[in-house]
């Protein structure tokens, strides 16, 4: 494999009403980091289209880095100290239901992912 | 199969000839012990992670020749005293019970014996640490260059971790590790979420041992 093209998703529920607090959250507390390890934000999604007061508005995040060299240093480079441990674990958790991530490829560049 | 793996870090200030003489003593227990089947003790390669500079591998054929082993009057005093403070700068231990393994119809010669011990955190779900012994014993059947492997949880552990579980791997070469283990995508879009604290998988603590050495006669495969 050379530079295939990796998406990293977040799947994020926020807690009833924190929908919005959580995106502006992740935007100024999470985002600026992940760049700085090498990830691009392509997408930021939130369904449905409305902020929900009482109920829950799920966040897509869609990520995307080149290469398995540079997932790696995305992966590694998160693990250093306690920052990124507590905004999951502490921070982030106050106001999410549920969360899930995603490592994915165009199903095309599977072959070559895998031919390693 | 009963095992025992211990990292061995020295001071930094000792001699070449001190280690040697350290580990030539260990060599000579082990191949005097009459319960120890197989060991391996050597120099770690760069590029490990809290990896030691030697490790010390050795398989019994169950738990009563292990704790016979320890008993022998020069076990006791001849290795307990090297672990007993000021040999080492410190060690990593763990004894398990040989667990879900497997070989590839390969005799290994030489090769690159690899170890990872790690700590699943307390208060994990048993199904949670089952999903993850799954995957992670799952990688050889996506990742051609793993030859032999076996994973393990610990029954006894010492250092800086309650060590739970050892995952054990050769291969024929060091790129066997490097390329194919560490770039296929089953382990870092899938195995790999039990470790980042990212996911909301994570369980294993971020302080592992990572360690590797060549081996002249293998240690996992069958045949050896």
């Amino acid at each position: 494999m050379s530079g295939e093209t990796v998406y990293i998703v977040d799947q994020i529920t926020a807690k009833p009403g924190a929908g919005r607090a959580f995106l502006d959250a992740y935007t100024q507390r999470y985002a600026p980091g992940a760049r700085e390890r090498g990830m691009t934000l392509e997408h930021t999604w939130v369904a449905p289209p409305v902020w929900l007061d009482d109920g829950s508005n799920t966040l897509f995040f869609v990520w995307s880095v080149k290469g398995t060299k540079e997932v790696w240093g995305s992966l590694i480079g998160g693990r250093r100290g306690s920052a990124l441990d507590d905004w999951w674990w502490k921070d982030a958790a106050e106001m999410i239901v549920a969360r899930e991530r995603f490592f994915l490829s165009n199903p095309s560049d599977i072959a070559s992912l895998t031919n390693v | 199969m009963f095992k025992l793996t211990r990292l061995l870090y020295f001071p930094g200030e000792s001699a070449a000839a001190d280690r040697q003489a350290v580990t030539q003593k260990l060599r000579d227990a082990s191949s005097q012990s009459p319960m120890v089947t197989r060991f391996l003790l050597e120099p770690t390669l760069p590029g490990v992670m809290n990896g030691g500079d030697f490790i010390w591998h050795l398989q019994f054929a169950d738990e009563v020749a292990y704790r016979d082993c320890l008993k022998q009057a020069h076990w006791r005093e001849k290795v307990d005293p090297l672990f007993e403070g000021g040999t080492f700068k410190r060690f990593e231990s763990a004894a398990y019970q040989g667990g879900l393994g497997g070989a590839r119809p390969v005799k290994l010669a030489r090769g690159v014996y690899r170890t990872l011990i790690l700590t699943v955190k307390p208060n994990t779900s048993a199904a949670a640490t089952a999903q993850f012994e799954h995957e992670l014993a799952g990688m050889p059947k996506y990742i051609s260059s793993i030859k032999n492997w076996q994973l393990s949880r610990v029954s006894e552990a010492a250092g800086l971790r309650p060590w739970t579980h050892v995952w054990e791997q050769e291969y024929e070469t060091l790129e066997g590790l490097t390329g194919p283990y560490m770039n296929h995508p089953f382990h870092w879009a899938l195995v790999d979420r039990w470790f980042n604290p990212e996911c909301s998988q994570w369980i294993v603590d971020k302080v592992l041992c990572h360690t590797y050495c060549e081996f002249k006669s293998s240690v996992l495969g069958p045949d050896a």
